[in-house]
């Protein structure tokens, strides 16, 4: 039995995720191998055969792959399921999210998401509910397993080892289906962090989403190199862009701090941030159920809690 | 073109749910239900779709319980053509749900498949890649906008598809038949009349079962526990912004003294 980890990559970059995937990995004690899959991406599978733990990488090159396709990934992962029983991807990453559930349907089995925890070779914790509860779940059948984990709720691999693992390159298929052809990719011209790995959130809630609160919390969150998120109601007005979206409907964020301004905290919210290790909340109403989600709290007016924020991140 | 357009019915968003006694399944019997969020986007989508003339029928299919009927009702009154129940007494697996969904397909002879990219209780957001893996279709997640895309060279039919990613969005080009599934940007679902609400309770629901299409439903997860997630976090109020500066200063969240 081995388990078989899919490593993020985007280009010859492997992405940080991925050593959080090992190191959940190793809870199944069994070999772990990783596959990175991609076009030019030997440099991502020599870094990922330094992360502890790794038995071996399988190298898929190949430029069917380059663009991280469901089609042809759940075949390649298909061909190499004899002799892998467990086939693990995270939730940061919208293409395992689409690549997975296509592999369990290509096994016929029932795959998790949102694994927060692994108990047992079956036996697993995800959220329900938007987060409302967490269930501890066995899968009953005994075939394959295919999660998509919660990246940061598990353990990084270290990269000490001094001996890098094997990195063996993989004839891939001919027959790879490539059906779905990328004709554009758009990037949001956003140059501050990362709002899934940001050490620094603010978030940004009606109460601040006129054109001076909003220029002012941008401004704070580039001074902080905070990333910046929104509600659902935010969105859905178009003040912000939907990627932008923290919440059951929209990512899920884990920062060591998320600064809400403005935000009443609607559970549809509250689900996104749960994960934060703390959560300073900022309105002007001391009724608001985010103060029951957050560890600080401090009742003013928002946009004027961030023209002070703003001084007084500028005169210290 | 035909488009199936499932309607999961899931409970009212609205709803915050708690764990059941003895860590049980929240008991929602009876909470208010209402169509999965992302799949009322799909549906309203799949309805533009056909007044743009890019489809001739969309067809609603709900998989669950006979209460289901209901939702189809809204699907119906949202403008879907047909109405499909397929009656099983719990909601289904998303392996299962796919099963029955491709049977439905088939047997509808649909040439797109438009659903939500999620199910707002369980979460999985599994069934739509399953289905498609099932189908050997080709599969457009997180669509956030939908185009025709003119013929090909060898004269196939394809949609372009919006999709969004980490960083902002891609664009695919998606042969037919294939499977769509909706993100938050795809449509705004419109607002159902009453009068459109009364003319669809006389319109038919076909009613099918698991053994006509020929899946037969099994669990393949069972729930051993269910907690509360981690109880609420009682704020500390703080009486000003220096206060609140110090407490971040304190935990090395707030940039060092000298520093711009």
């Amino acid at each position: 039995m081995t388990v078989l980890v899919l490593a993020h990559v985007n280009g010859a970059r492997l992405l940080p995720g991925t050593a959080h995937l090992v190191g959940a990995a190793r809870a199944f004690d069994q070999p772990v191998h990783v596959l990175v899959a991609g076009e030019g991406a030997r440099e991502a599978a020599e870094r990922a055969a330094r992360l502890d733990g790794v038995e071996r990488v399988l190298l898929a090159d190949d430029t069917r792959l380059a663009q991280q396709l469901a089609e042809p990934m759940a075949v390649l992962l298909h061909s190499l399921g004899a002799g892998h029983d467990v086939f693990v991807g995270g939730m940061a990453s919208m293409a395992h999210r689409e690549i997975l559930p296509r592999l369990a349907g290509l096994l016929d089995v029932m795959g998790l998401s949102d694994v927060l925890a692994i108990e047992d070779a079956s036996t697993f914790r995800r959220p329900a509910y938007a987060g409302n509860v967490i269930t501890t779940v066995r899968l009953t059948d005994d075939g394959p397993r295919v999660l998509l984990l919660r990246e940061n709720a598990f353990e990084r691999a270290g990269e000490e080892r001094s001996q890098p693992a094997p990195v063996e390159e993989l004839a891939v298929p001919d027959d790879l289906p490539a059906p779905v052809k990328v004709l554009a990719e758009e990037r949001h011209d956003d140059t501050g962090p990362d709002l899934e790995s940001a050490r620094i959130v603010l978030g940004m809630g009606r109460g601040v989403s006129g054109e001076e609160s909003r220029e002012m919390l941008l401004e704070l969150a580039e001074r902080l190199n905070a990333a910046v998120a929104a509600t659902r109601m935010v969105v859905d007005d178009g003040l912000a862009p939907s990627e932008w979206q923290v919440g059951q409907t929209g990512k899920r964020i884990a920062p060591a701090l998320y600064m809400a301004f403005g935000i009443s905290g609607a559970h549809q919210h509250l689900a996104g941030i749960r994960d934060a290790e703390l959560i300073v909340a900022v309105n002007t109403d001391d009724q608001a159920p985010i103060f029951r989600a957050a560890d600080f709290g401090l009742v003013m007016d928002a946009a004027e809690a961030l023209r002070l924020l703003r001084e007084r991140s500028q005169t210290k | 073109m035909k488009i199936l357009a499932p309607v999961r019915q899931t409970v009212d968003h609205n709803v915050i749910v708690h764990p059941g006694p003895d860590g049980r399944m929240p008991d929602v019997a009876g909470a208010p239900r209402a169509i999965n969020p992302f799949d009322e986007i799909a549906l309203e989508a799949a309805l533009q779709l056909k007044e743009r003339g890019l489809a001739e029928v969309v067809v609603a299919v709900s998989i669950g319980p006979e209460a289901v009927e209901k939702t189809l009702r809204t699907a119906l009154a949202m403008g879907a053509d047909e109405a499909v129940l397929v009656e099983v007494p719990d909601f289904p697996e998303p392996p299962d749900a796919a099963a029955l969904l491709a049977a439905l397909a088939q047997r509808h002879e649909a040439r797109l498949v438009l659903m939500g990219k999620q199910e707002i209780d369980n979460d999985f957001g599994m069934t739509a890649q399953m289905l498609a893996a099932r189908l050997g279709w080709p599969q457009a997640m997180f669509a956030a906008a939908i185009e025709p895309a003119g013929e090909g060279s060898g004269g196939e039919e394809a949609l372009l598809v919006t999709c969004e990613r980490e960083t902002g969005t891609r664009t695919l080009r998606v042969p037919l038949p294939c499977v769509i599934a909706a993100d938050l940007r795809l449509a705004q679902p419109r607002f159902v009349s009453l009068a459109n609400m009364m003319k669809a309770k006389r319109k038919p629901v076909a009613r099918l079962s698991p053994q006509e299409l020929g899946v037969r439903p099994r669990r393949r997860l069972e729930v051993v526990a269910v907690e509360a997630a981690e109880q609420a976090r009682a704020a500390t109020m703080l009486e000003s912004i220096d206060e609140l500066v110090e407490v971040l200063r304190q935990r090395g969240l707030w940039p060092a003294g000298g520093e711009a």
